[in-house]
């Protein structure tokens, strides 16, 4: 399965939120990184069809997505960012309203939707109004109407939002147990969210694609940029300044900084260390130190 | 579970909806058994009927009409009169004088139809002969209404009218429809929920005629639940009876263009009503789907609810296209049916009523394909806006 988005523009009138977005996207999690008003959920929602695009064209195994029409809603799943439910429905109510919705055949909905409560462990609630459930309960609910229709590809927008850390740990669980035989792609800002299970990672800023690969790639491009250097508390500012600081933890020796930067900010003390994907994002999108 | 049960069960199922008809339905019980629309002589028959202070003749009298009883009726008539110049009271007497109108009325009904047939066959043959093929159609088309027309049976059917001409539930179900469209799609929009109606393929594709199609049925809901209550509440303040005699049997309804009886006659209405809500309803539903994205729905809500009740008040409409398009005037069929009233179409004479009935079931078809159509294109999103803004409005 392949889906290709080709030299995709959205504008808001004179803001431009997609700038000739291209990628291409087959089997496996893709991870679309980016800080808030990036264009993230702007290019989900033109992937998803609710907002047309200006120009550009989505292909589905080759095909215009304009000329597919429902076919490609059949194949998509889609989690909104902090999806809403509707109160007084029941889960099994919701699952079954969006079962109808996605044209699933009527002897097969039950069936469905035990299974995928099952898969996102919430078949004990079935029977609970949406209004009742938990911020991660109502995420792995929207996980679950996302898999519905057994869509070969899955777009989840910012899934982890408001989660505590053990619903994050689970969701990201949940979603590579799903991902094997379809495209997923999650966008969030969030790093650790995909760190452990995107395939490949896209890097969105202002509308533009700054890089897509793997995350092996991403982190290889960084060695020899983020360096170690344990200094004393008075100097953590000056060095904030200077650098892009990833972490500060103070320890009984000094407050040992995380600092991304191509040139060794102490040739003396500083100490190169391996980068992690929560360094390539500061990298591209935090705030540039003087040097 | 169907889709369309669905589709009801999320958008009127609600504490708040519920809560709202409930206190309409309180409202309108209220309205009629306080009501001061009931005439000196109604207020009178309802206590005396109250009092079962006429029980026994009236049951006597009751049923087939035969040249005995109407001689007892005139006896009692006169004995009536003659007592009220003596001051001699006499409870029988009393009731016949009182009914006795009325009896006459029924009892020569068909006599007097048939003369009034009779003028029309006339008049049609002379517009015939004049060559004014309109004014004959119209006058054939009263002889066929009206004739044959009789009354078997005798029952003081006077009280319907009031049942008949009672139209604050209808607009109480109006209010109730406006609250309704309200959240067909504002609040989807709002809520956010949208979404997931436009990213699956029943959702673009049949949603809005599902949407239109459950709201119909919520009217239609509230139509027999209004209507159960005005019927029982009119019948036991008035304890009505005769519910199988024909419409024409209240003196009021001689010209009825309706000639079932008055159960018929009171589906019938409730019959225009419903598509009169329906095509005001669906006007509704579909500016609140092109407006959906600001708050304005509820202004124009409040705006229309002021706009219907200023428009039902006016008393007198004449008989014009204009006319046939207001669904307010369908909202109150009853004076509509009272008499023979109609317009021409294509050079063709056809009641007000009916022309106005199928000038509403076009309406509220043009108004819902509009609607579905425009949503399955989506032209209400405007580019320059996130498609949806996160707003808790469900409740």
């Amino acid at each position: 399965m392949e889906i290709e988005l080709k030299n995709i523009t959205k504008k808001y009138g004179a803001n431009t939120a997609l700038d000739d977005f291209s990628a291409v996207f087959t089997t496996g999690v893709y991870g679309l990184l980016g800080p808030n008003g990036s264009g993230k959920s702007t290019l989900i929602n033109v992937i998803v069809g609710l907002l047309k695009r200006n120009s550009g064209e989505i292909f589905f195994d080759g095909k215009s997505v304009s000329e597919l029409g429902e076919t490609y809603l059949e194949n998509i799943g889609y989690l909104p960012q902090y999806p809403k439910f509707y109160p007084n429905y029941t889960v099994y109510e919701f699952m079954h309203y969006m079962s109808v919705l996605k044209a699933l055949d009527k002897k097969d909905i039950p069936e469905r939707i035990d299974s995928l409560l099952t898969l996102v462990n919430l078949e004990a609630y079935k029977d609970r109004k949406t209004s009742a459930l938990s911020g991660g309960m109502r995420q792995r609910l929207g996980i679950a109407q996302a898999l519905l229709n057994n869509p070969r590809f899955l777009i989840l927008d910012e899934p982890t939002a408001g989660l505590d850390p053990l619903e994050r740990i689970r969701f990201r669980n949940l979603i590579s147990g799903i991902a094997e035989e379809r495209t997923v792609l999650l966008a969030t800002h969030i790093v650790s969210d995909i760190s452990f299970i995107a395939n490949r990672i896209l890097l969105l800023k202002n509308g533009k694609l700054l890089l897509m690969d793997k995350p092996e790639n991403l982190l290889k491009a960084m060695n020899g940029n983020v360096w170690l250097l344990t200094v004393s508390p008075e100097l953590v500012m000056e060095y904030q300044k200077r650098f892009q600081i990833s972490n500060v933890r103070y320890t009984e020796a000094g407050c040992e900084l995380r600092i991304v930067s191509e040139k060794c900010p102490d040739v003396n003390q500083a100490d190169l260390v391996l980068p992690n994907l929560e360094d390539v994002y500061l990298y591209y999108f935090g705030e540039r130190g003087a040097e | 579970m169907k889709l369309w049960y669905l589709e009801l069960k999320k958008m009127f199922f609600t504490r708040h909806m519920l809560f709202l008809i409930l206190i309409f339905f309180l409202v309108n019980g209220g309205r009629i058994i306080l009501g001061s629309r009931y005439d000196l002589d109604a207020i009178m028959r309802r206590s005396e009927k109250k009092a079962g202070e006429f029980e026994a003749y009236e049951q006597a009298l009751a049923g087939e009409m035969t040249a005995e009883k109407a001689h007892k009726v005139k006896e009692g008539h006169e004995a009536y009169f003659a007592a009220l110049g003596t001051g001699e009271y006499d409870k029988e007497n009393n009731y016949y004088g009182l009914i006795y109108d009325l009896y006459r009325y029924q009892y020569d009904y068909a006599r007097q139809m048939q003369e009034f047939t009779n003028r029309a066959k006339e008049n049609a043959e002379l517009f015939d002969r004049l060559g004014n093929r309109f004014d004959a159609e119209k006058n054939r088309q009263i002889a066929g209404i009206y004739e044959n027309r009789f009354i078997r049976n005798f029952y003081d059917c006077r009280d319907f009218k009031f049942l008949f001409s009672y139209d604050f539930s209808t607009l109480l179900i109006l209010l109730l429809a406006l609250a309704g469209s309200f959240r067909l799609f504002y609040m989807e929009y709002q809520n956010g929920t949208q979404q997931f109606l436009l990213t699956s393929v029943n959702g673009k594709k049949y949603i809005a005629f599902i949407k239109l199609g459950a709201y119909f049925f919520f009217l239609f809901v509230l139509i027999v639940v209004f209507s159960l209550e005005d019927v029982l509440l009119h019948a036991v303040l008035f304890r009505l009876n005769g519910w199988l005699n024909p419409v024409y049997s209240i003196p009021d309804y001689q010209f009825c263009i309706f000639s079932g009886n008055m159960l018929s006659y009171y589906l019938f209405l409730w019959i225009l009503r419903y598509m009169a809500i329906l095509s005001i309803s669906g006007f509704f539903a579909f500016v609140s789907f092109l407006i959906q994205h600001y708050v304005i729905p509820i202004f124009f809500n409040i705006f229309a609810v002021i706009f219907t009740i200023l428009l039902s008040e006016r008393s007198s409409f004449s008989f014009t296209f204009a006319m046939l398009l207001n669904p307010i005037r369908l909202m109150e069929p009853d004076g509509l049916a009272r008499s023979y009233n109609s317009i021409s179409l294509f050079g063709r004479p056809m009641p007000v009523l009916y022309a106005a009935f199928i000038a509403q079931i076009v309406l509220t078809i043009v108004f819902a394909a509009l609607l579905i159509g425009l949503y399955r294109k989506q032209i209400c999103m405007i580019s320059g806006k996130e498609p949806v803004k996160r707003r808790k409005v469900y409740d």
